[in-house]
């Protein structure tokens, strides 16, 4: 059984690491970030909060040990996701890095003096929400929750599950989340027997690609958010295969203020929507409609 | 005779040793000046690579692994922190203490900025080695061969003195 807190732990500088290692097993099984931020104690944060595991203060120098490791000391050979605010190191962890933007061309080139970064823990969960997963084996499905709320994970597991049952899943996985990529580019996460994997490439880009090349039944892709990601749906659509597909908002309304979700919604895109929620215990609730 | 013989060994044994001595010193300016022509090449290559495609460092390393500062690098890659790793393989270098400085420089960098940067200063570092190595060169021609004979010259007055 993989180790996913380690994996991520793996990325902290060594007395963290072993600080972090050392937690219970309960709150290493359920921890969902683990954060530095500049003078300040490291924090764990799970279903109930985010508390500190280590008395700090985080040093600037602890701060480049993580970058170095989440990058594999190439940090020149991450300059589009920094660009975008984060990392994904080996075995699918993503690092979101805070710091101060260096701009070129009217557009952000690099970021400097880092100030925190979040180091997601990323695990499968295989069942979640296998209450609604009947509900979605057909038609174009949009899953909405807070950040953090759980969407990465329902969305691997219904890959795997609509895999498994031998639909042909293509999945654009820009950011390496979705599949947990090894170092070799091979998906670390099961995502079922049917599934192909394109990582690294601008989602909107891989899911063209993946439809001339892989005959999909199915596309998934991870948080929607601008018009080149609308026009890839509507491209999926219009060749035969559903889309499956996250973004970051409570419920449709929240979607709706974003315009190319809005379009998307608007023209019937998608058939079920899915909320995620979590209530005070830190129990994730999946509910679906359809529209 | 006995006596004479004794001499003439003792008077050869100390030019001999006063020859080795310079040709000692020879070998041991022509061995940093290869380990200096080899860090220069493998500097070179790492900057070109860098400035092209732009791979992870690994892939850089593996490219110059044949080359043996970097073979060391590549096969502690990934466990301690880069330039802890690098300033240790430019220690076991048989090179001066500048030039070690020179060479460990572009280690405090590489991995944490852009690949131009990147790149620029191991084509400083590549530049400064170069120069170092080219002097280093001119100085065995100008002076190798004298330290030989300086040596045995030595010898021979020491014989003579002796004698």
């Amino acid at each position: 059984m993989p180790n996913y807190f380690a994996a991520a732990a793996a990325l902290l500088p060594e007395e963290l690491r072993a600080q972090a290692l050392a937690l219970p097993p309960a709150q290493r099984a359920g921890a969902e970030e683990v954060r530095l931020r500049a003078g300040r104690a490291p924090t764990l944060r799970d279903a109930s909060g985010e508390r500190a595991f280590a008395p700090g203060p985080v040093t600037d120098a602890q701060l480049a040990a993580v970058l170095e490791r989440a990058s594999g000391a190439s940090l020149h050979a991450c300059t589009q996701e920094l660009r975008r605010g984060f990392l994904t190191a080996p075995g699918g962890v993503r690092v979101g890095v805070c710091g101060t933007a260096v701009w070129e061309g009217g557009a952000v080139k690099a970021l400097r003096a880092v100030s925190s970064v979040c180091i997601r823990v990323a695990r499968p969960v295989p069942g979640a929400g296998r209450e609604i997963l009947p509900q979605l084996r057909t038609g174009s499905v949009l899953i909405l929750s807070a950040p953090g709320g759980g969407k990465t994970t329902f969305l691997r597991e219904l890959v795997r599950v609509c895999s498994e049952a031998g639909e042909r899943v293509a999945v654009a996985d820009e950011r390496g989340e979705l599949a947990g990529a090894t170092p070799e580019g091979l998906p670390g996460f099961d995502l079922g027997k049917s599934t192909d994997v394109m990582t690294d490439v601008p989602r909107a880009e891989a899911a063209v690609m993946l439809l001339r090349s892989m005959a999909p039944q199915a596309v998934a892709m991870d948080e929607l958010a601008d018009e080149s990601d609308a026009a890839a749906v509507r491209a999926i659509l219009g060749s035969g295969a559903r889309i499956l597909a996250t973004a970051h908002a409570a419920d449709r309304a929240e979607a709706s203020r974003r315009a190319p979700l809005r379009a998307l919604l608007d023209a019937g895109a998608f058939d079920t929507l899915v909320r995620i929620t979590c209530d005070a215990h830190g129990r994730r609730h999946y509910a679906a409609e359809g529209l | 005779m006995t006596a004479l013989a004794l001499r003439l060994a003792g008077s050869a044994m100390l030019i001999a040793a006063g020859t080795m001595l310079g040709w000692g010193r020879l070998r041991e300016m022509e061995r940093r000046l290869t380990t200096l022509r080899c860090v220069c090449e493998g500097l070179g290559r790492m900057a070109a690579e860098l400035e092209t495609l732009a791979p992870p460092l690994r892939q850089v390393l593996s490219g110059v692994r044949d080359l043996p500062f970097f073979r060391l690098v590549a096969a502690g890659f990934g466990g301690e922190r880069f330039q802890d790793l690098w300033q240790r393989a430019a220690e076991t270098l048989p090179l001066s203490e500048a030039e070690r400085r020179a060479l460990a420089a572009p280690g405090a960098v590489l991995g944490r900025c852009d690949a131009a940067t990147a790149a620029a200063e191991l084509t400083l570092a590549r530049r400064a080695l170069s120069e170092r190595a080219d002097a280093l060169e001119r100085d065995i021609a100008a002076r190798g061969r004298r330290f030989a004979g300086l040596g045995a010259a030595l010898g021979a007055i020491a014989a003579a003195v002796l004698f």
